[in-house]
């Protein structure tokens, strides 16, 4: 398989050559943080352009077709817009915590991003402890949501805000709990090892029982912890009266709305890392040369169509379910979800100690 | 090494969040109008002080959501090993885990999970 | 206990409720989509009959109308959209009769609503499915429905009887 760190090998040789030695380590920066910032702005336009598709579809209609070949040029279109649109200024707001909130959830949302394996050696960081890491800096972003409400001078903010926070933070736990019965199967919190030790078979395969509802667990809290689908009460108090970002304008409230976009990827992408392989292409055992067609695809490629699927059920269950009401969707955390969660690691702990896995 | 990438994300962060803002304020019109700074509440002005108290039920779920989030914290460090520990982790860590499980049945009980 | 029992099945009849739903909306993303691409679908774009696109009158190929300037349909209009304009001619038998001037008809106030055409004792007037009317002055949608040169056709007033 291609492994990326011969690409970052060359890359420093090359700059070692050029430029004295404190500006390699400066210019190599700069370098990350472009890609970086490229990716991002990619993934959430081309996730936005997606699920305009994918909903009209739904909806028995066509998305965006006239801006572009098959509208591919809608969301630049719309995002210029929002750039050009006024950012209108509140009185009687409290103007540090206010312009506080946008940067606080997308510096959530960014290390997040930089935390998953896109290929063999395609990942920014790489800590032993990345899974956890992963999910602390998602709550970061509780933080810049419950900012934003308080910080608008509104009652409706505020209750929208509030509101959101205590569904993110009942959410994460199931989150929390369902990535623990995967590491319970690995035996790593590191994400570069999770997806290598799956070269032999995908963890959804491998423990069977447990990790398919893990994985159905863990597609239903994610969803909730980025205020999608069915449970964007807080949002669709935006659509009806107020929400958490109903005072802010332009580019301030772009980006909430990408911020929300890239958080549904990084749920996507990580239940890819602990439940389909990651990067790793199918293999089944005893089919060497469908092993060998499967290797001649390259990694990015698998973990982006991966990706790409779970998007579309995430996207599914938005467009199916009507919203739940604050206290339906508390009562299915607390009294359905952990205790199956609490369950489900127990059911885990049993195969691994006993050895039934595959 | 992760540490200074780390540092580099966040500080690419705040500039795309920096560049961006600045961009839309030197190209985006500006125009002053009295009405416009008000909160926003459907058309009519504001009634009351608008930071107000909240309901406490959602301060009952935050206590909720941080005893089971310091036993996740606490199961980290156990998951990573549960292959070497065996059953004798396993039967340590279920002391821990009843004790908390019983904080959740006592909650459901008492009623503390319906909302307000 | 009764609750847990209905903890347990009130679960799993949630569960296979969802997965219904979602089964319903996949095969409503498969189903091909019945928007019209218009303009781009205009050489074979063809409107039903029923719908009511713009208000004509009826001529044949003699060029004659059946409109006796009766004006029922000007005042059945709600809207006030149409104005008969006619005079008073001496035939050669000596009698007086009203013909038709002019038919003046404001599209731009016009609510399709056809009590014109039902209450027109001699289907004069009809609605024809065209729907591309736009432009640029409201002048240009004052129009005059009966053509150049067009008169009333005798037998047909003869057959159906003086009912004005």
């Amino acid at each position: 398989m291609f492994d990326f760190t011969v690409v970052t090998q060359w890359v420093d040789e090359m700059l070692r050559q050029l430029l004295p030695a404190p500006l390699v380590n400066a210019t190599e920066f700069v370098l990350v943080g472009i890609c970086l910032l490229v990716a991002y702005a990619v993934m959430a336009l081309g996730l936005i352009y997606a699920e305009r598709k994918v909903c009209a579809f739904f909806q028995c209609r066509l998305g965006p077709n006239r801006v572009g070949p098959y509208g591919m040029v809608q969301t630049v279109t719309d995002m210029i817009k929002m750039l050009i649109k006024e950012i209108i200024e509140i009185n009687h707001v409290d103007r540090f915590l206010f312009n506080l909130a946008p940067y606080i959830v997308i510096i959530a949302s960014l290390l997040a991003f930089s935390c998953i394996p896109f290929a063999k050696g395609l990942e920014i960081i790489d800590f032993n402890v990345g899974i956890f890491f992963l999910i602390a800096v998602s709550s970061i972003g509780i933080v810049g949501i419950l900012l934003a409400g308080w910080a608008s001078n509104n009652k409706f903010s505020l209750i929208g805000a509030m509101r959101s926070g205590a569904q993110m933070i009942s959410y994460e736990l199931s989150i929390g709990l369902s990535i623990l019965t995967m590491v319970v199967l690995t035996g790593s919190m590191q994400l570069s090892t999770i997806v290598e030790s799956q070269a032999d078979g995908w963890f959804i395969f491998k423990g069977h029982i447990p990790a398919f509802i893990a994985f159905v667990i863990y597609l239903i809290a994610g969803t909730a912890e980025t205020n999608r689908g069915p449970f964007d009460l807080p949002e669709a108090e935006s659509e009806l009266t107020a929400g958490y970002h109903t005072e802010y304008s332009g580019m301030h409230f772009g980006f909430f709305y990408v911020a929300e976009f890239v958080n549904m990827f990084i749920v996507a992408a990580v239940a890819t890392t602990l439940f389909w392989g990651g990067w790793m292409p199918l293999h089944i055992p005893g089919w060497e040369s469908f092993n060998a067609i499967m290797d001649y695809i390259p990694p990015i490629l698998w973990f982006l169509g991966k990706s790409a699927v779970m998007v579309f059920i995430i996207m599914w269950f938005k467009w199916t379910f009507p919203r739940l009401r604050i206290d339906q969707l508390l009562t299915l955390e607390w009294k359905y979800l952990l205790p199956i969660n609490l369950c489900n690691l127990f059911l885990m702990v049993f195969i691994v100690v006993f050895k039934l896995h595959f | 090494m992760n540490l200074t990438l780390l540092i580099v994300v966040i500080l690419t962060a705040i500039a795309l969040v920096g560049i961006a803002l600045g961009v839309a304020r030197i190209i985006s019109p500006r125009s002053f109008n009295r009405q416009k700074g008000e909160a926003y509440e459907c058309g009519i002005p504001t009634r009351g002080h608008s930071w107000m108290q909240f309901k406490a039920g959602y301060y009952l779920f935050a206590i909720l959501f941080l005893m089971f989030d310091v036993e996740a914290v606490f199961l980290f460090p156990w998951a990573v090993t549960v292959q070497d520990a065996g059953i004798d982790g396993l039967i340590n860590i279920l002391f821990f885990m009843v004790i908390l499980i019983l904080g959740l049945a006592y909650a459901w009980r008492k009623g503390a999970l319906e909302w307000k | 206990m009764r609750s847990t029992q209905e903890y347990f099945s009130s679960f799993f009849n949630g569960l296979g409720s969802l997965l219904k739903g979602m089964s319903i909306t996949l095969r409503e993303f498969f189903t091909p989509k019945t928007t019209e691409k218009y303009p781009e679908n205009r050489a074979h774009l063809k409107m039903f009959d029923r719908f009511r696109g713009e208000l004509i009158m009826l001529h044949n190929e003699k060029n004659e109308h059946h409109c006796v300037a009766c004006g029922i349909c000007e005042m059945n209009c709600p809207n006030d959209t149409i104005h008969v304009e006619s005079e008073m001619i001496t035939t050669e038998d000596g009698k007086k009769k009203k013909v038709l001037t002019r038919y003046m008809y404001d599209h731009g106030s016009c609510l399709y609503c056809q009590l014109c055409v039902r209450s027109c004792p001699h289907q004069a007037i009809a609605f024809v499915p065209t729907f591309e009317h736009a432009v640029f002055t409201r002048e240009k949608l004052i129009l005059q429905l009966n053509h150049e040169g067009s008169h009333l056709e005798e037998n047909k007033a003869e057959t159906t009887g003086k009912s004005n």
